[in-house]
């Protein structure tokens, strides 16, 4: 690697992070707010223009507060665990692509951190070891209802980590590759001249089963019992304060983004914008003066864009499905993921693979 | 008598996907309401205030007449109704100048106090009262810094309060 | 630059892997064994083995020892009991074993190293890796043409390993 490289690794390093860690405080805001005016409420509006500064304003409030340590806990362990919820998920956004690549000089800079010719996996395997802090606060902090938060929360990401894969290797079949650009590149064609090709229109069963799937590995509501506020205080981080719960709220987002950007590499497209815009981009470009260079450079930009939104509109599911439905019951949790969602996921493999023999073979 | 509702679970209904819609419509809905057409339920505290009834029982007060001089005759009454035990009256004999209009009280209270920490706000004083001295106004911002402070005196018991408040 | 993060990687592992055999704690030990895994994938992926680096994250850390660390979570066990008793024979035989397990490894991995002949053809060099497209061609080329007896019969034997264990549970419930 020259120098060139190094740079422009490290440029988009700091640019994921920036957009990644940036994000979590608008949508720790759009969370209050949106929950707000789901239920009818104004929400927090107190704080800076519409409110925006609340998520500043609990920052704050988490620095100051005391910094404790249960006596009896595991004191590694218990320091551990928050770095590590934090760390997992923002290594996983290492294989994800957010753009196709700029033009800087006559090298092309691809916009993906690492080019993984097996990416996917990349990911899931960051993604899986969101389980461990999870089970290390838990244990660490020394307390019954740590204990069974994360009891429960690593037998549900466990479980539902089935279904997950199992969606997963349909979509697969259907790409056949593990290379999350390649993925966006065959997302980019049309589907019988106008719908864009993607995953979602291809295998919606798929769709469905990654989604719940998704919800239950950042444990999201209505999955959301590890933290069970009702009847486990607050389930795995019971015995976090100050700053090592917030690094515990900022990783439960992260993941979530995490989650996001994946789910809309599998079956929305990616970064692809729409099939109809690039046409629009070229004839911008062009008005513009633009070479095929500075067209490129455009097109990038766009694409990184339509990632963010994209990335924008699952957050809101996120937010709106939270603020919709109940909590399950653990019992009921369960039989969704084993005796539903497992079946279905293994039926719909079955049947994308029978398709793809018929259409391919 | 019960009524057995039997219901037959369609397959759409076994999906439970379509009610998930309709739940995901009915917040969508409200969100929208919300955030564009402004129809909240939410009251914007210090700004905006919340309408209480006409008979909105809250901190007291003791009428005064036109010289200032407190309506309250030291009878007790109050203070022997009052089922939290909150008021404390010491009387006095009353001084003549304080009679320009011929009806004579012959008592004053020299103390007359409320520890509205105690007070239930049931209003028995105020019905109590012959001279429709002690009175609830409709005041609610009741809030203090001290305890000292929720222990209203005499003083503070004339201050003017217009109408009920 | 990536050599040295070989090597060091290579030192944690090494380290994380006396923590696992001699940390009282078998929640530590479980932890450590964790890290030695993920320590693993990353040695591999340095390597170029994206694809076995992948699966040793997602199935070593991901799956079994989060079945591990579970199991030690329910059962409840604390700091062991047992002090190792430096005077038992059978302590002696386990370093001596040790030592001679090490020995064997070391002079193998010695052997390799300084063989000049590294395989310059086969399907798992960099330059047919390269040729075909990714360790996955690579690899399921190889495990679905050449090797796929072996594989099937690898599969059926799982199969037959969850369902025996499936049944063992069975008549312990009942």
């Amino acid at each position: 690697m020259d120098l060139f490289e190094w740079i422009a690794l490290i440029l988009k390093l700091v640019f994921v992070l920036a957009a990644v860690l940036n994000t979590v405080p608008i949508v720790v805001w759009f969370e209050r707010r949106g929950s707000a005016w789901m239920q009818g409420r104004v929400g927090p509006n107190r704080v800076g223009p519409f409110g925006l500064m609340q998520p500043i304003a609990d920052v704050i409030k988490f620095i100051f507060k005391e910094d404790f340590v249960p006596e009896q806990a595991s004191k590694f362990f218990y320091h551990a665990a928050p770095v590590l919820a934090a760390v997992a998920p923002l290594a996983a956004f290492a294989a994800i692509p957010f753009g196709s690549y700029l033009i800087i000089g006559d090298r092309q800079v691809p916009l993906q951190i690492a080019q993984l010719d097996v990416g996917i996996l990349a990911a899931l395997a960051f993604a899986g070891l969101e389980v461990y802090p999870v089970m290390l606060s838990g244990w660490a902090s020394n307390n019954k209802y740590s204990t069974f938060g994360a009891l429960r929360g690593s037998s549900q990401m466990v479980s539902y980590e089935i279904g997950l894969g199992l969606a997963l290797v349909s979509m697969l079949m259907i790409y056949g590759t593990l290379d999350l650009n390649a993925m966006v590149k065959y997302q980019e064609q049309t589907l019988w001249g106008f719908l864009p090709s993607w995953g979602v229109f291809l295998n919606p069963v798929a769709f469905v089963i990654f989604l719940v799937a998704i919800f239950a590995e950042t444990n999201r509501l209505p999955f959301d019992l590890p933290e069970g506020d009702a009847e486990l205080v607050g389930g795995y981080h019971t015995e976090y304060g100050s700053t090592k719960f917030l690094m515990f709220f900022f990783a439960e987002y992260i993941a979530m983004i995490m989650a996001s950007s994946l789910l809309i590499t599998l079956f929305f497209g990616g970064y692809a914008p729409l099939p109809g815009m690039k046409a629009g981009v070229d004839v911008l470009a062009s008005a513009l003066g633009f070479g095929s260079v500075g067209t490129q450079n455009l097109w990038a930009v766009v694409q990184v864009l339509s990632m963010i939104f994209k990335v924008g509109c699952v957050m809101f599911f996120f937010v709106w499905v939270r603020w919709t439905f109940p909590r399950f019951r653990f019992d009921q949790l369960m039989d969704l993921g084993w005796k539903i969602l497992f079946p279905l996921a293994l039926i719909n493999l079955l049947v994308v693979a029978i398709f793809i023999a018929m259409l391919g073979g | 008598m019960a009524i057995i509702v039997s219901r037959k679970e369609r397959f759409l209904d076994k999906l439970y996907i379509p009610a998930l819609l309709v739940g995901l419509k009915v917040t969508f809905r409200r969100f929208f309401e919300s955030l564009f057409l402004g129809r909240t339920m939410t009251i914007q505290y210090p700004e905006q205030k919340r309408e209480y009834s006409q008979r909105f029982r809250g901190e007291h007060f003791i009428s005064v007449d036109a010289n200032k001089v407190e309506n309250c005759t030291s009878c007790y009454l109050c203070q022997t109704v009052c089922p939290a035990e909150c008021i404390t009256i010491i009387a006095e004999e009353r001084p003549n100048d304080q009679n320009p209009y011929g009806v004579r009280k012959e008592k004053r209270p020299v103390r007359f106090d409320i520890d509205a920490l105690r007070c239930c706000f049931c209003g028995f004083c105020e019905e109590a009262c012959p001279k429709d001295a002690i009175k609830l106004s409709r005041n609610y911002e009741m809030a203090v810094e001290t305890r000292a402070q929720a222990f209203y005196d005499l003083d503070h018991l004339k201050r003017e309060v217009k109408g009920r408040g | 630059m990536g050599e040295a993060v070989v090597h060091v990687l290579a030192a944690l592992a090494a380290f994380l892997g006396l923590f696992v055999v001699f940390a009282r704690n078998p929640f530590t030990c479980a932890f450590a064994l964790v890290g030695l895994m993920v320590c693993l994938g990353g040695i591999y992926g340095l390597i170029g083995a994206h694809f076995v680096a992948a699966l040793q994250v997602i199935v070593y850390a991901g799956a079994i020892m989060v079945l591990f660390v579970f199991a030690i979570m329910l059962m409840n066990l604390n700091e062991e009991e047992s002090e190792y008793s430096w005077g038992h024979w059978r302590t002696y035989a386990a370093l001596l074993l040790s030592a001679a397990v090490f020995l064997i490894l070391g002079s193998g991995v010695n052997a390799w190293l300084s063989d000049t002949r590294k395989p310059s053809s086969g399907v798992w060099t960099f330059d047919h890796v390269r040729e075909v497209g990714g360790n996955v061609v690579a690899l399921s080329g190889q495990l679905f043409s050449k090797d796929y007896i072996q594989f099937e019969i690898i599969s059926l034997l799982l199969l037959v390993a969850s369902v025996a264990a499936l049944i063992l549970a069975k008549r312990k419930v009942d």
